[in-house]
């Protein structure tokens, strides 16, 4: 029989449940966890509601969170992947009898100054899960074209999504759970995307609504050069496939079949306008239309561009334009890629416990947080 | 497709199946390449600016 632990001991008498709890799942990230912390402090967090989770670090992430944390709030685990790192953390601090919300972020996470309490004040009764607002970290050029995709993909689809009822991905950065519908979710299928994963069988087994709060921003940590891009959006894009695989999305009929088989088509339809369309327009001589294509592609893409630029009022993102193009040929890459491993050679069916940001993590300066 | 967006691609089709028959296609061809000179040129100043630049 397993005997409780001190801090279980020191919980068990019954208390109303605190709001929200926030879990940081951790693999050597010393470097950035202290900023993390400091940051969910400002933002409106209680020291005492932040838990952090190190799973198998061989660095001092638990003994830099122990400087702000009560010394019952830090775990230790052997490597076993993030999804089971937060599992773990939910019982070990009895998170569910505890608290009636539970936000899993990364520990590289960044907060808006008033990003957790606008979600205590905008959490609503009627939903099981929540997302907010992702912002990219100031940086580079790839940060720039990631606040490109952030905006157009959260402002504008996000919206369409929560409107609809298919958010098909609560991402890491900023993930809330009803600690109720916590039983109901599987942490232990390894998954390259486990945010996707979870957020699918929130609808699968119709556990209830999700909402988008735009008003709580996050920042999260971009890569800073191209090998390190290629990575993580080959990890995105393959886990998007073995999760939709797995949940046997496009089998059903319903709306978030149908919203998720539609971005599948409209990712085919910008590989056939890149690529497959110029090709044979120019085969045909026809240079005429690939100039008509190719211009209003570049009004269309540049407007946009423009508009991302003015709503974060950063006009430093309009100056990278040019290289946006380059990197919308790696996602497409990457999108074929992935599709061709998952679905046509059943490769990478289940995940190692490893991290996909092992060595990609840099400090963060205050001044890379937009305003 | 997975927490990123890309410009709707049906959009440039359906505005040049609009605006090719209205104009003739011919009109377009130096625009482009222009457009694209344009758009090289200004990459390689980035890049430039990005590697010699003053921080």
């Amino acid at each position: 029989m397993r005997l409780p632990s001190f801090f279980q001991l020191m919980t068990t008498q019954a208390q109303p449940k605190r709001k929200l709890a926030l879990i940081l799942p951790a693999h050597n990230e010393e470097m950035g966890i202290s900023f993390t912390i400091h940051t969910a402090h400002a933002a409106g967090m209680d020291f005492s509601d932040i838990y952090v989770v190190s799973d198998g670090s061989t660095d001092r992430t638990v003994q830099v969170a122990l400087r702000y944390l009560p010394w019952q709030n830090a775990l230790h685990q052997p490597q076993q992947g993030k999804a089971m790192a937060v599992k773990h953390a939910i019982d070990h601090f009895r998170i569910v009898e505890r608290y009636e919300w539970v936000h899993i972020a990364d520990a590289d996470g960044v907060f808006s100054s008033t990003y957790f309490t606008e979600l205590k004040n905008r959490l609503p009764e009627d939903a099981v899960a929540a997302t907010g607002h992702v912002q990219s970290l100031r940086g580079g050029w790839i940060s720039k074209y990631r606040t490109f995709e952030y905006t157009l993909g959260l402002e504008v689809m996000r919206r369409i999504q929560a409107f609809l009822g298919t958010i098909p991905v609560i991402p890491g950065a900023t993930c809330v759970l009803r600690t109720e519908i916590i039983e109901d979710l599987d942490f232990t299928q390894h998954s390259l995307t486990e945010d996707m994963d979870i957020t699918l069988q929130i609808h699968r087994k119709n556990l209830g609504k999700i909402v988008y709060i735009p008003e709580a921003k996050a920042f999260t940590q971009d890569p800073k050069d191209i090998p390190d891009y290629v990575k993580q959006v080959m990890r995105w894009y393959r886990g998007a496939w073995q999760v939709m695989a797995r949940h046997k999305i496009g089998r059903r009929f319903g709306k978030l079949d149908a919203y998720m088989c539609w971005m599948i088509i409209e990712e085919v339809v910008l590989l056939l306008e890149l690529t497959v369309f110029p090709a044979i327009c120019w085969w045909g001589q026809n240079y005429g239309l690939l100039a008509a294509m190719f211009l209003n592609d570049l009004i269309i893409f540049f407007a946009i561009t423009l508009w991302s630029a003015g709503l974060n009022r950063r006009p430093d993102i309009i100056s990278g334009f040019p290289l946006f193009y380059f990197l919308r040929f790696v996602n497409l890459y990457a999108f074929l890629r992935a599709w061709y491993e998952i679905v046509v050679e059943l490769k990478f069916s289940s995940d190692a416990p490893g991290w996909s940001t092992a060595g990609r993590r840099y400090r963060i300066m205050t001044e890379a947080v937009a305003k | 497709m997975y927490a990123k967006a890309s410009i709707p691609a049906v959009l440039p089709i359906a505005t040049t199946a609009v605006v090719l028959p209205a104009t003739g296609a011919h009109n377009f061809v130096g625009i482009a390449l222009a457009a694209a000179a344009g758009l090289a040129v200004w990459a390689v100043l980035y890049v430039a600016q990005a590697k010699f630049g003053k921080r």
